[in-house]
């Protein structure tokens, strides 16, 4: 085999060319790194964690309110379903459209609770407040004085986080 | 076993130079210890910066986790499968490895008569060496590498008898060369392999292949 | 890697149709087509020996048959 061609061809095809990226192939795929890449939600402990203090938050404001999750489906006009997989399954990816309703029954930013639900790669900071409010809540016990608390105090940082955001082009 | 097939110009960023470089057919143990000790090195210390900055996994350099002693092992007596190398001043600047069996890589664009499922070289993997790419130093050292490659692989092409088709499955950061600098036909993400993620392939009809290879604008 | 060694080939009239027919089909001489076999037949044989299987998948039923190889 022979290759033919001229000096001139490489030279323009390389300015064409630039400092392009040129990679090609599914072995050298790194798939969490492309999931990143292309929007998705990773499988990390930082984003497990935000979706664990989304079930959390939903749960506790739902009993703050007194409402049972059926009684949560309706007002929101969600699925029942969707709504036991947020709040039980730390792996639940929900629609877009189901975290847009729940903020608007809690009044929360739709944009504050998108980055805990996984459908925005999480903030730092979220990550931390996340975290924080989670480690103080014990789910199964009625609302206590401190979890009513620990709810208030986390609604205003993502709402404050929300806020900065917005701030920023 | 390798052997040289041209002598190419390659375009030196720091200087603006045309600098000679050279295309083997074949991969050998010179190629393979130059990626050994040159390239993996630099990729490392790449991804332990960007872990130190605590940068998110979407920087991270893809094909990191390419192995090409593997690849050539596996590949090595396989009629189906040849390995190319360029290099240039001692030092591998890029390597490609293709596939040319029709049953497992048959074309997807229809030609002139409208035929599809015929022959073409399919570019398993495609890499240039990190110093040619910012993302792990900057500025970088030479330009030119994937057009040549992609050159050969159309070259092969026409000694196949597949009249220069090629196709290809881009990484993401690729695909702004391949769809707007190479002008290659952009299929869409491919989700044909279960388990992986869908890349989007590219694919060369004959008339393009040839008009790149020479130098005329599709 | 670039010589070629030349070679006689004999085949019958029926071998020789479905060369000229897969010649057609696939846009390739019928050097071509034989070139392409010996890949295929390697890359199969390869596998073969390295003790894993070849299957057919019915595509209707999903059915999976063993290819037998020589």
């Amino acid at each position: 085999m022979r290759l033919n061609v001229t000096d001139d061809w490489c030279l323009a095809a390389a300015d064409r060319e630039g400092d392009r990226e040129i990679g090609v192939g599914f072995a050298a795929a790194d798939p969490t790194v492309l999931a990143a890449a292309q929007g998705q939600p990773l499988a990390s402990r930082a984003t497990e964690t935000t979706q664990l203090a989304f079930g959390l938050l939903i749960q506790l404001l739902r009993r703050r309110k007194s409402l049972t999750l059926a009684q949560l489906a309706t007002i929101a006009r969600v699925d029942m379903e969707e709504l036991l997989l947020i709040e039980k399954d730390v792996d639940y990816h929900p629609e877009p459209r189901t975290v847009h309703q729940l903020a608007q029954v809690f009044e929360l930013r739709p944009k504050a609770l998108m980055q805990l639900s996984g459908s925005a790669a999480p903030r730092e900071e979220v990550s931390r407040e996340a975290v924080k409010f989670a480690a103080s809540s014990e789910p199964m016990a009625k609302l206590t004085r401190e979890e009513a608390l620990a709810v208030e105090q986390f609604v205003a940082a993502l709402n404050r986080l929300a806020d900065k955001d917005a701030l920023t082009p | 076993m390798s052997s040289l097939i041209a002598t190419i110009k390659l375009r030196e960023v720091a200087t603006n130079q045309a600098i000679q470089a050279q295309v083997f057919d074949g991969i050998d143990q010179t190629h393979l210890s130059n990626w050994k000790t040159k390239w993996v090195p630099v990729v490392q210390a790449t991804e332990a910066r960007l872990l130190a900055q605590g940068a998110p996994a979407s920087v991270y350099p893809q094909s990191a986790h390419w192995d090409w002693n593997k690849k050539t092992t596996a590949f090595q007596n396989l009629l189906s499968y040849r390995m190319f190398a360029v290099t240039c001043a001692h030092d591998t600047q890029g390597l490609m490895a293709v596939a040319t069996d029709v049953v497992m890589h048959p074309s997807r664009l229809p030609d002139d008569k409208g035929r599809r499922a015929l022959g073409l070289v399919y570019i398993d993997f495609l890499e240039a060496a990190p110093w040619n790419r910012p993302e792990h130093v900057q500025p970088p050292r030479y330009r030119g590498v994937g057009s040549v490659l992609i050159a050969t692989a159309i070259q092969l092409s026409l000694d196949e008898g597949f009249k220069g088709r090629i196709g290809l499955h881009s990484l993401p950061q690729s695909e702004d060369f391949y769809r707007n600098i190479v002008r290659m036909n952009d299929l869409g993400p491919d989700t044909s392999y279960p388990g992986s993620f869908p890349l989007r392939y590219f694919e060369f009809t004959t008339a393009e292949a040839q008009a790149f290879i020479q130098g005329g604008k599709p | 890697m670039s010589t070629k060694r030349t070679m006689t080939l004999n085949l019958t009239d029926a071998e020789m149709a479905v060369l000229e027919a897969m010649a057609e089909a696939k846009d390739l001489t019928k050097t071509g087509v034989l070139r392409q076999a010996l890949r295929l037949y390697q890359l199969i044989d390869v596998r073969i020996a390295r003790g894993e299987k070849i299957f057919v998948e019915n595509g209707l039923t999903k059915e999976k048959a063993e290819l037998a190889i020589l």
